[in-house]
């Protein structure tokens, strides 16, 4: 049986959608990269790409 | 995030380093050549967490003539090569196959990987090539089915999945499924 994402609707109406676990590291690296993407896919571009931001400018500079 | 048709997507996300400096690549790349950009760049430009050290490029192929023009247009726009300092050498790597590399003058990441098409499945990816609209110009990209494909049943790594599963999930609803399983065989 699929299990079923675990969401919230917060008090500012937004939907939260939260991370598996997963059993093993490659479960739990996949498994965040479907969060994340979720993620993107449900909010503002302004909004995911400030925080991708974070992680690409302090690698790079 | 928008789709305009099947040629064209807005995004309006803040622009990173990265993303500013293959703006201004590509400014200077596409008054001289076709190109597409291939590879990890495109999942990151589509949100994915990770950074990367180079940028993959396939430009269609030209001659010694043209590549000198740009070549020296990117050295006067602050670029220099990694592999030689002597077009002549340079072009020389790229007709034998062989990829070159650009960067930022006296930096050498994040870079540009470029290359040839070799093969006649690297030359169709200028025919469903993709432009993408960001704030700060347009960039042309492997089309997103290409490049899932190619991560998910060429390159294989771990990296490689979670790239194409990346773009999976983002673009569920606009990808071509069939087209998916065409590049697949």
């Amino acid at each position: 049986m699929k299990d079923k994402k675990k969401i919230k609707i917060t008090d500012n109406k937004e939907i939260r959608i939260f991370l598996k676990p997963g059993r093993n590291n490659k479960e739990e690296r996949l498994n965040f990269v479907r969060y994340w993407a979720q993620y993107v896919k449900n909010h503002k571009d302004e909004d995911w790409s400030g925080q991708q931001n974070l992680l690409i400018d302090s690698q790079v500079q | 995030m928008e789709f305009i048709n099947k040629k064209e997507i807005k995004l309006n996300r803040k622009l990173s380093y990265i993303d500013k400096l293959v703006l201004n690549f590509v400014s200077i790349l596409e008054k001289y050549v076709d190109y597409v950009i291939i590879s990890g760049y495109i999942s990151i430009l589509f949100g994915r967490a990770r950074a990367t050290e180079d940028i993959d490029i396939f430009i269609k192929k030209i001659e010694e003539k043209e590549f000198s023009k740009l070549y020296e247009a990117l050295d006067h726009g602050g670029f220099w090569c990694l592999n030689a300092e002597k077009v002549e050498e340079i072009f020389n790597y790229l007709q034998d196959g062989l990829a070159i590399r650009f960067a930022r003058k006296k930096t050498s990441i994040p870079n540009f990987e470029i290359k040839f098409p070799k093969r006649a499945i690297d030359e169709e990816t200028f025919g469903d090539s993709i432009n993408v609209i960001l704030s700060g110009g347009r960039i042309i990209i492997s089309s997103l089915e290409r490049q899932i494909a190619f991560k998910r049943y060429f390159l294989k790594s771990d990296k490689d999945i979670e790239d194409a599963l990346h773009i999976e999930e983002i673009l569920k609803i606009n990808l071509i499924m069939i087209k998916l399983i065409n590049l697949r065989k």
